[in-house]
């Protein structure tokens, strides 16, 4: 899932301050936490009660959301019935559902509501979330007993672990950071090229670990990716 | 076939029993103290090559480049030129190497390097397009294909590198480190120097470990200057055992009031200890030397070495 | 704070029966085998009240939902129908149908009672004395009583009681039950496949099916309501506590807030868990203070941030949660949700400017005054922070 994080809300409120009427739109597609109507429904409270506090108290929010925001055709579908009077558009997706209602509504300012941080998945125990996917474009599981050294670890090395690791821990520190970019805790986590080595060994297949990985095509990476859909 | 291209290697082959120094350029232009302490080196005419390091722990300090040219060409002394990953990709570590051969460097120690969040710059971005051992292969190419890693063509005459690579003989377990190690060796590792080693015994276990690989091993050491500095190791590295005796010695000299003479008793234990310990690790055929990184402590180096080798 | 419990044992009347100490589900009670004197730990009470009904020497006290006072009420009322209800249970539209059929909808008293095991034989004879013709009780089903078999063992007293109204020639129709608890329901449209709900529901009813739908098993279906508060998408509802009721009856007080702004009084509105507060119909107002209003939650796991903010975006110049103790929570962790979605909307609310404004506390209805003790403080400290921001 696209992990998503809610902006400082004076960042938003310094987006909409200028307009009257803004149509404040979830997403029910792969954010997480997700976005849909109800978070839509609390940011239309949030910026009004902040803009009233803030001495303006003509600001107008509607709430609504739409099934993917990253697919133009349903945003135009769900969207343009809605959108008569609004003169401005807070979206609560990722990246992707805030250029796309760009594209899609070039009339309209559109502002994002959530910085986008990283494709993770959810560990419901720890009510934690963990980037686990970094799309390099030239997957790696298959040899690392699928554990992706490109994520787990901070270098993203493929001949690991390096020499920062100490008693299967990663000496770099794990941050969790606040919607400001403040660090709030710092945990010690787990050498991912350790947990490589553990599992290889365990699947009998340490000549994976073993073998001398030549470095990465970068420009598959490289931005912009295109691809043609068939 | 392993060339030697510097006095490092030369001397490796012709199977002596080499030391090698370390030095330290710091966050600043002035390279007057490392130059001085490089010719202390230098003096005791048994430092065969001296590192010089590369942002070490991420610390931003003097281009490890510039330094190794200078230092080599006021001093005299050979240098090993530390390059790490961390901040340069592989365009940058290409055009930093021809400008090492270029400037008549012979030896380069590849290493991953520090994440830049442990040092003092840690909003920098991390680079290691290429780890550790990428690094070590693009050397080798350069080196003995007059490639880079792309395989495109070096022009004129071929860099002359010697190519290290670091150790850990701390890691646990051994095992990892040992493939590691064969993985570096493969692609083209010659020598290893090793992270620093307090307890012969895990030098001795490392050694025989490492037997096996076609390459020349250099253990680390670190005469301390002070009780404090011992302490150091053994509370903040993580992984470095230092020996309780070893600590229990040092902090009994460190209560000594009189300066002078709590330093010369410092030199000495430090003298007794280590001389035993390169003599017990001397004997391991797999180890070809020793990587003393006295840091800022260079007086020391002279008097070890001739307390193990004689004047 | 000066604590007084809710429930006494007075045990110069006991005849030391023992029956307190066997019925009580949370082993409360126990007897003192030096002195012979019936003990109540009070740390492990949660004032269900199935033993004071079932004293039958009267020598448990219990301070809320008093016999007299409610059978004087209903002397007074002078209804012919009275329906008492499990605050855990619900009348469904089924059932509402039937009891409208049966006439029972007419000329009624209705009561919410914490526990149908705590309603002692005596109030249901003084009322039937009273002039009252039919009684009906809704008690929560078998396996979902919040004070584990409070349910079943009012039934069966109900059923004795029964039998001798039947025996005194009182048909069936006098005394009659109808099981129906609280559930959840989801509207499969809404759903957008998160699966949170299925990941927070304490009795395993909620789980998500293919194809990226989730559906809720009424039958497992406990009724805390939290589902709903994780419902990104507003799917899913609890009976009698839905969102849009609860946000109505939020949004109802805005004549309310501005007559109390206009005399310079602070309004706060205070959503309590109905089994960690019993502000008991006798009882009722003790706390209520003009600018103090109160909603009630089957649990305050069902709190979500909607509520809250639509609380402050009415006007209300602070939101009190009322949870229950922290080993007390009738669904397991339900007040430990609530504090991790309090705090959560609390960093909201600091965003928006107002900082301080929302609190959560954990109390009992065992210590008298608890409750009551929260709210002033509370209240104190807004009257401080509406008066500083002036």
């Amino acid at each position: 899932m696209i992990v998503v994080k809610g902006k400082p809300l004076d960042e938003i409120l310094s987006f909409l301050l200028p307009y009257k009427n803004v149509l404040i739109v979830g997403c029910d597609g792969c954010t997480q936490p997700p976005r849909g109507l109800r978070e839509a429904m609390t940011y239309a409270m949030l910026v009004e009660m902040g803009a009233k506090l803030r001495g303006k108290t003509d600001l107008k929010c509607r709430a609504t959301t739409v099934a993917k925001q990253c697919d133009n055709h349903i945003c135009s579908t769900t969207l343009t019935p809605q959108l008569e009077g609004v003169d401005a558009i807070l979206s609560l997706a990722c990246g992707v559902g805030v250029q796309t209602l760009v594209e899609v509504f070039p009339e309209v300012p559109v502002y994002p509501g959530q910085n986008t941080t990283f494709i993770g998945s959810q560990e419901r125990e720890g009510s934690m979330l963990y980037e686990k996917c970094k799309a390099c474009g030239e997957c790696l599981l298959g040899e690392t007993g699928g554990i992706c050294p490109i994520t787990n670890c901070p270098k993203g090395i493929l001949n690991g672990p390096c020499g920062g690791c100490v008693d299967g821990k990663c000496e770099v520190p794990f941050e969790i950071r606040d919607e400001t970019g403040k660090v709030v805790k710092t945990v010690a986590k787990d050498c991912a090229w350790y947990l490589i080595y553990q599992r290889l060994k365990k699947l009998n297949r340490l000549d994976l670990f073993r073998k001398y990985r030549p470095p990465r095509n970068r420009a598959i990476s490289s931005s912009p990716r295109l691809m043609e859909v068939v | 076939m392993v060339q030697a291209f510097s006095n490092l290697m030369r001397n490796i082959l012709d199977g002596k029993f080499v030391y090698t120094g370390e030095l330290e350029p710091h966050k600043s232009i002035d390279l007057s103290e490392v130059i001085s302490w490089a010719k202390t080196l230098k003096e005791t005419g048994r430092i065969v090559a001296a590192n010089v390091t590369d942002n070490p722990k991420s610390v931003g300090s003097i281009s490890s480049l510039v330094a190794s040219y200078i230092i080599q060409r006021e001093t005299g002394l050979e240098i090993i030129y530390q390059l790490r990953c961390s901040d340069r990709n592989r365009l940058a570590l290409v055009s930093d190497l021809l400008g090492a051969a270029a400037l008549g460097i012979r030896n380069v120690l590849a290493l991953t390097g520090d994440h830049p969040r442990q040092g003092d710059m840690p909003t920098a971005m991390p680079v290691y397009d290429l780890d550790g051992t990428q690094l070590v292969d693009l050397i080798h190419r350069m080196v003995y294909e007059g490639k880079d890693i792309n395989g495109n063509e070096i022009h004129g005459p071929r860099p002359q590198f010697n190519i290290g690579a670091a150790a850990n003989p701390n890691f646990k377990p051994l095992e990892v480190e040992v493939l590691k190690i064969e993985r570096k060796a493969e692609v083209g590792a010659e020598f290893f120097q090793t992270q620093v080693v307090f307890d012969v015994n895990v030098a001795l276990e490392f050694l025989d470990a490492v037997k096996h690989v076609n390459a020349a091993f250099l253990i680390g050491i670190f005469p301390p200057r002070s009780y404090g500095q011992a302490e150091y190791f053994a509370k903040y590295v993580p992984g470095v055992q230092v020996p309780a005796e070893f600590l229990d010695n040092l902090k009994k000299i460190s209560e000594i009031s009189d300066r002078k003479e709590r330093r010369k008793r410092i030199d000495e234990y430090n003298i007794e200890y280590f001389s035993e310990f390169i003599r017990a690790v001397k004997k391991k055929p797999s180890c070809r030397g020793i990587h003393i990184m006295a840091v800022g402590y260079p007086e020391v180096v002279g008097p070890l070495i001739e307390s193990v080798e004689g004047s | 704070m000066l604590a007084e419990n809710s429930v006494r044992i007075r045990n110069e009347y006991c005849s030391k029966c023992l029956i307190c100490s066997s019925i009580c589900p949370f082993e409360a009670i126990s007897i003192d085998k030096e002195t012979g004197e019936i003990l109540l730990n009070i740390e492990k009470c949660q004032v269900c009240g199935i033993c004071f009904s079932a004293c039958p020497s009267s020598s448990i006290d219990i301070a809320y939902y008093k016999t007299d006072i409610l059978s004087e009420y209903i002397r007074r009322a002078r209804k012919d129908n009275l329906i008492l209800v499990c605050r855990g249970a619900v009348i469904r539209p089924e059932l509402r149908e039937r009891l409208e059929k049966q006439g029972v909808l007419n000329n009624f008293i209705q009561w919410y009672v914490p526990c149908i095991g705590r309603i002692p034989l005596e109030l249901l004879l003084r009322a039937l004395e009273g002039g009252v013709k039919r009684i009906v009780i809704v008690p929560c089903e078998d396996n979902k009583c919040r004070f584990k078999f409070g349910s079943n063992v009012g039934l069966s007293r109900l059923l004795l009681l029964q039998e001798l109204l039947s025996q005194i020639g009182l048909n069936h129709g006098v005394l009659s039950f109808a099981r129906s608890s609280i559930r959840a329901y989801i509207n499969r449209n809404r759903c957008i496949g998160c699966g949170n709900c299925a990941y927070i529901c304490p009795s395993n009813a909620a789980r998500l099916v293919s194809p990226g739908v989730a559906e809720i098993d009424g039958a497992a279906c406990s009724g805390c309501g939290a589902c709903t508060a994780v419902c990104p998408s507003l799917a899913i509802n609890l009976e009698s506590f839905e969102n849009k009721v609860i946000l109505e009856e939020i949004s109802r007080h805005r004549q309310l807030i501005s007559d109390l702004r206009a005399k310079g009084l602070p309004a706060v509105a205070v959503f309590y868990c109905h089994w960690a507060s019993f502000p008991a119909l006798d009882e009722y107002g003790a706390y209520a203070k003009e600018n103090v209003v109160f909603f009630e939650v089957p649990c305050s796991s069902i709190i979500n941030p909607l509520y809250i903010l639509r609380a402050f975006y009415e006007g209300f110049d602070g939101a009190l949660v009322m949870a229950c103790r922290k080993s007390e929570c009738k669904f397991e962790r339900g007040n430990e949700l609530a504090e991790r979605q309090v705090n959560a909307i609390k960093n909201l609310l600091r965003q928006v400017g107002l900082e301080g404004r929302l609190e959560i506390c954990f109390v009992s209805p065992k210590y008298l005054g608890e409750a009551e003790h929260q709210i002033k403080l509370f209240m104190d400290k807004v009257a401080a922070m509406v008066g500083v921001s002036k």
